[in-house]
């Protein structure tokens, strides 16, 4: 066999082979792009490149010195990447040797076994193309990619198969053979909980989402993404798009510039709620008033998680956190998509300010003395705390005050100049102003980061936020009512916070998301694409030991994993054999009754000699059990009969049906 | 069951002894003819390349499971599935082939003899790059490949490197196809029980053929045909007689079949004799020259052959060539003739 392995190996490869390796290796390269430092992406370029003139002239393969050289060359530019990022680049970097290696491969391949290790080489190539993520238009071009790579596989080694068969089809039975095993041990293959080894990997070139600080522009910034923050699936009735308050976190400290967070949180563990189970089970279980809802993250690689106004459980197996202010908060770093499940209420929960709140929540820095002033008279004015609010959301609603995204700069007192002179700002403008002013005024007030709004998606029911949705607000604390949130924006363009932010904006500011919600066609496959893209991240790439733990449990099956897997791979195996067992069930049904006749009478003690014709073995069946000779002969001679002489189809099926009443009665007589 | 002589063991299978081995090798005699390659008969083991595979797919799923990829696993478990598939149709790319003797060639040594195998498809799929090997094939014959269509029949050459004179039987026929992908081999094995004959080397370059012409005409049996001897002699036709022999004119002028009969002139018929050569000669190197005379002369005149107890009276035509070179090949296995 060895030796002729090597027969079937040495088959030198063809022009156009040669040519359908290299168009495979750039197909199946091309995507590493989106995540290789450019430099290693031009480096894989050229070298593709260099092989790729080889072959348009026809020239000769370089020589093993000058591949030598190439791959001197590779490990360089790898050896300076690594020099260059501090050491911190091992994921990426072993993708791109294993890329280059392939390429340089293609350089000395000559016969049918290099192009095989190359093919099977591809597959691996395609695999690491999921590491940075997963979304689904790779999935169906990698799909696309590894059915043109099996194709070429199989002209490789079949050359003379090309136009003998149906390539195509034949793939798509061999697929259609192998979904049932894919889909089984996707399902039912253990997962980990953690990985075996980690390699280091470079920090996500564009971090997107809130940052934990607030100065103006940094929402700006992100209200012109359209990207996609968050989906959200309600169990049972959604709430308003006006109330969809979705809070990130509190922001205590003012600089003057700046708001940050508190420097230190007391948190605790937070609530656990079931984990997400179904679509829309136990649409009736949540309390009156209390909202249950399922969030589907994109990564964040920050702590906090996303919760409706004002939270009071989350997913038990997240083991987040929850801090005084109402904020939630994981363990790590949200690095992938994450889905959990949590239950709002609406509205403020009265409680007590501590002496130490109350001291932060009124904390202002120097400077902004004409705000300062008319906080002042505000105080005097008006006794209570609600009516100096109710006096700031009248300024803002007032004339000048205008919402826009590309305020003008603001001067050495922010709050001063934004309110006196330039009057045009966006939500950080207002949120950040007002409490400023409460603060002045003596009302203690926070500034809430987060997003508001959201976009139903008709087509997957949920709703969708973008980046676009981020928004600050602020919170005020009233006296037997608790933190209030008041959103200031809202006085000035009501329609920000009914209909987003496209609405409030006169004129094409943000051009993108106008597009993104025109109405059309072009909307519905937008919406049809979000919902495919929704569907496939909970139920594909979420999938993982937890979910694959809680299906087990509503199979009824918990814990039985083992058994069910190695079960279901014998009934697969079993199922394999059935084109087999269909094969066999041709064989000729009369010689089988005749073979089930020897047998019988073999049982009661008359072998049939392989030499014996039916007659003398009927002869010699009767002599040796008299009492079945005249059932031997009927079935003899219906077989002989049948066997002999020329049936048409219909007499067949009447011989076989009186071979089986003979039988009975041999059977019966031989009892 | 006969005895027969223990085959060498197919080479894959060498290390598995007793009985295994012995119910592999178990003979695969063509019934009216026809070695069906039915599913009680064909194996199945994954090649070099199918190990790899496997290696290769035991990688994607690990890292797969270290990186929670999720596409990662559907990717690994697809392929693994297809890989599944592929073994079905490797297996289905030669289930219920039949395969029959076909023509056999003899050939002199040093040359290949050529044994044609009749594979006959009568399903609708294709078969593709059926492959023909025996043990005594070794690299440098090259494997004969036949792709069949669906339902049509081909013919498979086996060749086989003449080393010996004398009778060459067709060992245990191998058929075996790597289709799909290589990661399978499925094979069978097909007992046909051809045989050829292989000639002795006619010698390069052999000195003429010393002519000594005979006048013993009277005593062999061509004194039968002496009567009629004679140029353009007609007789009424009798069955049997070949058709370029029919005086076509003549018998269309008198309705009548007409065979012409007696022969042209012909150089005198000669001996091509053991014993005319020199005494220090070898049996090998004799046979070798008496081939090369046979070949020289045997299509335009008239030889006998006379080898120690063998002796073909003069005769010519190719039947009386190959009669000649038969004696050769096979002496002196076949003295009494």
């Amino acid at each position: 066999m060895s030796k002729k392995a090597k027969t079937v190996a040495v088959r030198p490869l063809g022009h156009q082979e040669q040519g359908m390796l290299i168009g495979q290796l750039a197909l199946v390269l091309a995507p590493q792009a989106r995540t290789l430092p450019v430099s290693v992406s031009l480096l894989l370029v050229l070298l593709l490149a260099w092989r790729w003139m080889l072959w348009k002239r026809r020239a000769p393969l370089p020589s093993k010195l000058t591949v030598g050289l190439a791959a001197i060359l590779v490990l360089v530019v790898a050896g300076a990447l690594v020099w260059q990022s501090g050491g911190n680049l091992g994921r990426e970097l072993c993708i791109a040797l294993l890329a280059a290696f392939v390429v340089l491969k293609l350089m000395e391949t000559r016969a049918l076994g290099d192009a095989t290790l190359i093919t099977q080489l591809s597959f691996y190539l395609l695999l690491t193309l999921y590491l940075a993520d997963q979304p689904f238009w790779l999935a169906l071009y990698s799909m696309a990619i590894g059915a043109w790579v099996l194709r070429n596989w199989l002209l490789l080694h079949h050359p003379e198969a090309r136009g003998r068969l149906a390539i195509w089809p034949l793939l798509g039975r061999m697929a259609l053979f192998g979904l049932p095993w894919a889909v089984f041990l996707f399902v039912l293959f253990p997962r980990l909980d953690h990985p075996l080894w980690r390699l280091p990997q470079t920090e996500p070139i564009g971090r997107t989402g809130i940052s934990d600080t607030m100065k103006p522009g940094s929402i700006g910034k992100l209200i012109r993404s359209p990207d996609v923050a968050f989906r959200v699936d309600f169990v049972g009735e959604a709430p308003s798009p006006a109330s969809l308050y979705w809070r990130a976190f509190v922001l205590w400290d003012y600089d003057g510039e700046t708001w940050r967070p508190a420097r230190s949180r007391s948190v605790r563990p937070a609530d656990g709620l079931p984990d997400d189970i179904g679509d829309s089970d136990f649409a009736g279980s949540a309390a009156p008033g209390a909202h249950e809802y399922n969030i589907t993250l994109e990564p964040t690689q920050a702590s906090w998680l996303y919760v409706l106004d004002r939270g009071q459980a989350i997913s038990a197996n997240l083991n987040a956190q929850i801090s005084i202010d109402n904020e939630f908060f994981t363990n790590l770093p949200v690095d992938r998509p994450l889905r959990y499940r949590a239950r709002s209420v609406f509205g403020a929960v009265p409680e007590p300010l501590t002496q130490r709140t109350l001291r932060r929540a009124l904390a202002l820095p120097e400077g902004n003395p004409r705000s300062r002033e008319l906080a002042a008279r505000w105080a005097n004015e008006y006794p209570e705390p609600w009516q100096r609010v109710q006096a700031a959301l009248r300024l803002f609603a007032a004339a000048p005050f205008a919402y826009t995204l590309s305020p003008p700069p603001l001067g050495q007192d922010q709050v001063d100049s934004f309110l006196f002179e330039t009057h045009r700002g966006f939500c950080e403008h207002y949120a950040s102003s007002f409490v400023f002013l409460m603060r002045a005024a003596g009302v203690p007030a926070r500034v809430v980061a987060g997003y508001q709004g959201g976009d139903l998606n008709p087509v997957g029911r949920h709703y969708v936020i973008r980046q676009s949705d981020a928004h600050a607000w602020a919170e005020v604390w009233i006296a037997q009512r608790g933190w209030v949130r008041v959103d200031p924006t809202g006085a000035v363009a009501p329609s920000r916070v009914e209909q987003g932010v496209d609405a409030a904006l006169a004129g094409d500011e943000i051009p993108a998301l106008r597009d993104l919600r025109a109405p059309g066609w072009l909307r519905d496959l937008r919406w049809g694409l979000d919902g495919l893209s929704y569907t496939w991240q909970r139920w594909v790439l979420q999938y993982d030991r937890v979910q694959q733990g809680k299906l087990m449990e509503q199979a009824g099956l918990a814990g039985k994993l083992p058994s069910v897997l190695v079960g279901g791979l014998a009934a697969l195996s079993l199922l394999a054999l059935l084109p087999l067992w269909l094969r066999r069930r041709r064989a000729d049904p009369v010689q089988t009754l005749y073979d089930r006749f020897c047998g019988l009478l073999a049982r009661h003690g008359c072998v049939r000699d392989t030499s014996e014709g039916p007659r003398d073995y009927s002869a010699r069946a009767c002599a040796v059990l008299p009492r079945a000779a005249s059932a031997v002969q009927a079935f003899t001679n219906g077989y002989v009969a049948w066997r002999y002489g020329a049936p048409t189809t219909q007499q067949q099926t009447e011989v076989i049906g009186r071979l089986r009443i003979s039988l009975r009665e041999l059977s019966k007589a031989l009892r | 069951m006969t005895t027969r002589p223990a085959l060498p063991a197919p080479d894959h299978l060498g290390l598995t002894p007793g009985r295994f081995s012995a119910w592999l090798r178990r003979k695969r005699a063509p019934v009216n003819g026809v070695v069906t390659l039915d599913r009680r008969h064909l194996y199945i083991l994954p090649t070099r390349g199918g190990i790899g595979f496997s290696v290769l797919l035991a990688t994607m799923l690990l890292t797969s499971l270290n990186y929670a990829i999720s596409l990662g696993f559907a990717l690994t478990f697809l392929l693994a599935g297809i890989g599944m598939g592929c073994m079905w149709m490797a297996y289905r790319n030669l289930l219920d082939l039949r395969v029959s003797a076909g023509p056999v060639t003899p050939a002199f040594v040093g040359e290949c003899a050529i044994f044609t195998l009749h594979v006959d498809n009568q399903d609708a799929a294709a078969r593709i790059g059926i492959e023909a090997r025996t043990p005594l094939s070794d690299a440098s014959t090259e494997t004969a490949a036949l792709t069949l269509d669906g339902v049509s029949s081909g013919t498979l050459p086996v060749r086989l490197s003449a080393i010996r004179r004398g009778r060459l039987a067709l060992p245990r026929v191998t058929l075996s196809s790597r289709f799909p992908f290589g990661l399978f081999r499925v094979w069978s094995y097909a007992d046909l029980g051809l045989a050829t004959i292989v000639y002795p080397a006619p010698e390069a370059s052999p000195p003429p053929l010393p002519l000594h012409p005979q006048s013993d005409d009277a005593d062999d049996g061509a004194a039968s045909f002496a009567a009629d001897d004679g140029i353009d002699q007609l007789r009424r036709y009798r069955p049997g007689d070949p058709l370029h022999r029919i005086a076509w004119k003549h018998s269309a002028r008198t309705g009548k079949w007409l065979t012409r009969s007696g022969h042209t002139p012909q150089q005198p018929s000669c001996w091509i004799d053991w014993n005319t050569l020199p005494p220090t000669m070898d049996t090998e190197a004799r046979l070798s020259r008496l081939c090369a005379w046979v070949l020289m002369t045997g299509e335009v005149s008239e030889i006998g052959l006379r080898l120690p107890g063998v002796e073909i009276k003069p005769g010519r035509g190719s039947a009386h060539v190959r009669a000649c070179l038969e004696a050769l090949a096979l002496w002196p296995e076949r003295r009494a003739r």
